[in-house]
């Protein structure tokens, strides 16, 4: 990161704490909480503050401290949702899976996993109002955190047709992970996972879905080797987008074999 | 922002803006599309920001001149189909303009404040409009999304928004996706207004107006995606 986008995201980052008291009133606000658009407005606020933390004071507790708040407060509002509050819908449709990434990337199994069993319910209802792409990207996603072999080969085949148009090469990377996942191939899944650090910046641009704090991190990429190490495949680090620090450790898998694979790569 | 008057005699507004013989001289180029009688379309770019005409006059401009430069390299053909796409591009900014001009319109005479919540090369919120009570206390918000399109449904339709990275237009991942963005990239006024909607989220009101090539401006063509209610 130049000195440029440093000192702008110094600024961001200090003009953001003048108006947040606007934010936690909004949250507090039974009438605007109500259909969660409280909670909505935070989690962004949170996830850049995460992001600040990581790539400005490289400090990781904070980092993981904001990243897990984000991605609980997405999910108390798909558990709210779920129990039948009027949360808007629009916030638990299956775009929510850009929050995935987070638990998925902080290493929380269990999170990640009643994450995305939650979010793939809301199949029918994200159908109305997000695009087939990320609707694919989405299901495909979770559907390898609840290690779904069927949902995995249809939403595989499903997000590899809707990365062919238009807007599709930008993640093409993360298609190239899932396909090489259910071939079990290990260097499909590490060529893949270049592609996916190679195509990142192109993610980061002020209309896309990411933005200029991400520029240094790459957390869906984190998510996506985590995942990969989970389902048993030893996948290495992509520094500096994918550093290690954030990686699960293969031993917490309680998996030799993988490990020693690792080693001996 | 006050208006400019239309001088009939020189077909120019008294600030010297944008003369009406130049769009006129275009539209041919453009290869139609455009189909306002004169008396709508004088009436829509006097409120249309007069920034926003001149650069699609601009564009055209430069397309004609960068036509000419690319026949002698590349050829009749190819520089013809560049100059297209370059001449859709700026009608497409100028429909859009002339529909949020429409909504404009609409608005002030009924007593709200335009605010504006852009950033970046013309992205962000179409128009965000505010009535303020006489101790300047804030009423009513309303943000709007505005379309032009050449039929407009006869029935509520949520496919005049868009779907964009962020879910539908005017939804609400699409609305906290802008106010961040605003919040790094947009201009002092942009982010005195997304403090304003924040401050008063539980005021906000959406609408979608849609602006026909006849000059006909509806309000109640657009299915709203659920946001707050």
């Amino acid at each position: 990161m130049n000195d440029t986008d440093r000192q702008f995201l110094t600024n961001i980052r200090t003009q953001g704490y003048e108006d947040e008291w606007i934010l936690l009133k909004n949250r507090e606000d039974p009438e605007i909480e109500r259909y969660g658009g409280g909670t909505s407005m935070l989690i962004g606020r949170r996830l850049f503050q995460a992001m600040a933390a990581y790539v400005l004071d490289h400090d990781l507790t904070a980092f993981r401290r904001l990243l897990r708040e984000t991605a609980e407060m997405r999910l108390s509002l798909l558990r709210r949702f779920d129990l039948g509050e009027p949360i808007s819908s629009s916030l638990v449709t299956l775009l929510a899976h850009r929050e995935l990434f987070l638990p998925l990337a902080l290493g929380d199994r269990e999170m990640s996993r009643e994450f995305a069993e939650r979010l793939i319910t809301k199949e029918q209802l994200s159908r109305r109002q997000i695009r087939p792409i990320d609707m694919a990207f989405g299901m495909c996603l979770c559907s390898f955190v609840v290690h779904d072999q069927t949902a995995m080969e249809k939403w595989t085949v499903e997000f590899a047709n809707r990365c062919q148009r238009p807007g599709g090469k930008k993640i093409s990377g993360y298609l190239d992970v899932f396909s090489a996942m259910l071939e079990q191939n290990i260097d499909g899944i590490n060529q893949g996972l270049d592609q996916v650090a190679k195509l990142h910046l192109r993610q980061c641009t002020p209309s896309g879905v990411l933005s200029v704090e991400d520029r240094d991190l790459c957390v869906w990429g984190v998510g996506m080797v985590n995942l990969a190490r989970w389902c048993g495949f030893p996948v290495g680090p992509r520094p500096p987008l994918i550093p290690a620090e954030l990686l699960v450790s293969l031993e917490s898998d309680g998996n030799s074999q993988t490990c020693n694979l690792l080693e001996r790569i | 922002m006050a208006i400019a008057a239309f001088d009939k005699s020189t077909t120019k507004f008294s600030d010297g803006g944008l003369q009406r013989t130049d769009i006129e001289f275009d539209w041919p180029l453009l290869g139609g599309g455009l189909k306002l009688s004169a008396k709508a379309l004088i009436a829509l770019l006097r409120s249309a920001p007069r920034a926003t005409a001149r650069r699609v006059t601009g564009i055209l401009d430069d397309t004609v001149r960068a036509f000419f430069k690319d026949v002698g390299n590349v050829g009749y053909r190819k520089a013809l189909a560049k100059a297209h796409g370059r001449a859709a591009q700026a009608l497409k900014d100028f429909k859009g303009q002339l529909a949020e001009a429409a909504a404009r319109r609409t608005l002030e005479r009924a007593g709200y404040t335009y605010m504006p919540a852009k950033y970046g090369a013309n992205n962000g919120i179409d128009g965000v409009f505010v009535k303020f009570l006489p101790n300047g206390a804030v009423k009513d918000i309303v943000i709007v999304e505005s379309k032009f399109k050449g039929g407009i449904p006869g029935f509520q339709s949520v496919r005049v928004l868009s779907k964009t990275e962020n879910g539908h237009q005017l939804s609400r991942p699409w609305f906290d996706k802008i106010m961040k963005e605003i919040e790094k990239r947009g201009d002092p006024a942009s982010k005195a207004t997304r403090k304003l909607l924040l401050d008063n989220i539980n005021k906000i009101r959406l609408k979608v107006n849609v602006l026909d090539p006849n000059g006909i401006n509806r309000w109640n063509r657009a299915k709203l995606p659920e946001w707050i209610d």
